[in-house]
């Protein structure tokens, strides 16, 4: 499912009119954005949580020319389903 | 910095940016999750433009062995999410960081030592024609030994130290190699009365586990004989890395059947776990063991008999 649809379904749900939703789509993930840069966590009930994560620095040596590289430490956004999520996933494998 | 926020306080920021009132913002983060939500169980992935892309992952059915107790556990196959951020937002976060870049290390800084030993090693492995490891070990010890002279005179004695303890790892590491190597080579290729008899004179210890790969290698030509051409599927070099559970995935279709596999070439394996490499195995066909991935008896039979190997070799 793509952003199309997904802007579809949701004025659909809501009534509103597909342009407006797309800019309240577009307005939401800014706010996303801006929380995740200043290294806030979200958590959505019955969803999940948005975290943001520090990866270590660390050695590595390139396979093919046998160089040793320093990767620079990174922060990157994680996702962690809810166990309400999880459950629900479960549920529907068995059927 | 680091707070850790909810859905009322996203619903605060969104309505403030937005300029919409609050209720309105919390009915549409509480739609837009759900439809994502949902979207997710059906289609398996949802892009969102801005935020990034959520998937189900479908993780296979595995075995793991309890840690305590040592009974195997079977994990149904189930999904999992993942989420991958847009590039944009990623950099975003990544921000802090940014401006840091993968660094290439000088061989001064780190490598000063390991360039000796590399070389000595490669004379070592030109001098060792016989794969046995105990006069591999020998020779190690004698070569230290004159080094040991020359170096002490010097006073440089941590460097003596690490040199001694490198010659010996990479000695044992290249006896076992030389070892597994022949063993491998030794039991693909058709017997040899030469290599034989020279192993007589060598070690007790070793002139065993030479009589115990002859004897692989007869009961390799018995089983040869067993499976007619005919009942061959197709032969398969093992390389590094390869698992009989893989290949029976590939042949028949379900991971079970690698006991049948296993079973056909039961002389050229000696434990299941360890595979050795560079050696053919054959895949038998289907009829043999009316193996068929669709069918649950015949998988739970392959699972019942992979118990009874497994516990065998314990």
């Amino acid at each position: 499912m793509n952003n199309k649809e997904l802007t579809a379904q949701l004025s659909k749900k809501m009534g509103h009119s597909i342009p407006e939703t797309q800019t309240l789509l577009k307005t939401t993930c800014e706010v996303l954005g801006a929380t995740f840069a200043e290294m806030n966590s979200l958590t959505i009930q019955g969803f999940g949580t948005f975290e943001v994560k520090k990866k270590q620095e660390r050695l590595t040596i390139h396979p093919s020319s046998g160089k040793r590289l320093l990767i620079p430490p990174k922060l990157h956004l994680v996702f962690l389903a809810s166990k309400s999520f999880k459950e629900k996933l479960k549920g529907e494998n068995h059927e | 910095m680091n707070n850790k926020l909810s859905l009322s306080d996203l619903t605060d920021h969104l309505a403030k940016t937005a300029n919409i009132s609050k209720k309105d913002a919390a009915i549409f983060l509480k739609n837009l999750f759900e439809t994502i939500e949902e979207n997710l169980s059906t289609d398996k992935i949802v892009k969102i433009k801005g935020l990034g892309t959520f998937k189900l992952v479908k993780v296979e059915s595995r075995r793991i062995a309890n840690v305590n107790t040592g009974e195997l556990q079977e994990i149904a196959s189930h999904y999992k999410t993942s989420f991958i951020p847009d590039e944009a937002l990623a950099n975003a976060v990544n921000e802090p960081f940014a401006h840091l870049e993968t660094m290439i290390l000088d061989e001064e800084t780190i490598a000063d030592q390991p360039i000796v030993p590399i070389e000595q090693s490669e004379n070592r492995a030109k001098q060792e024609e016989h794969p046995i490891i105990n006069s591999d070990i020998e020779s190690a010890k004698e070569s230290e030994d004159s080094i040991d002279h020359t170096k002490s005179q010097r006073r440089l004695r941590w460097v003596y130290y690490f040199i001694v303890l490198l010659l010996i790892t990479s000695g044992t590491y290249f006896g076992c190699n030389f070892y597994y190597g022949n063993y491998a080579t030794k039991q693909s290729s058709a017997p040899q009365p030469v290599v034989v008899k020279d192993s007589i004179t060598q070690p007790k210890s070793d002139s065993l586990i030479i009589k115990s790969v002859t004897k692989a290698m007869e009961s390799v030509d018995n089983n040869q004989i067993e499976l007619n051409a005919d009942d061959i599927l197709a032969k398969v070099t093992m390389e590094p890395g390869a698992r009989l559970t893989r290949i029976s995935l590939k042949y028949y279709g379900e991971k079970a059947f690698w006991v049948y596999i296993y079973e056909a070439n039961k002389s050229l394996i000696r434990n299941p776990n360890r595979v050795p490499t560079g050696i053919e195995i054959v895949i038998p066909k289907k009829e043999i063991y009316q193996i068929d991935s669709n069918n649950p008896e015949s998988v739970t039979k392959a699972k019942a008999l992979e118990t009874k190997i497994l516990s065998n070799l314990e």
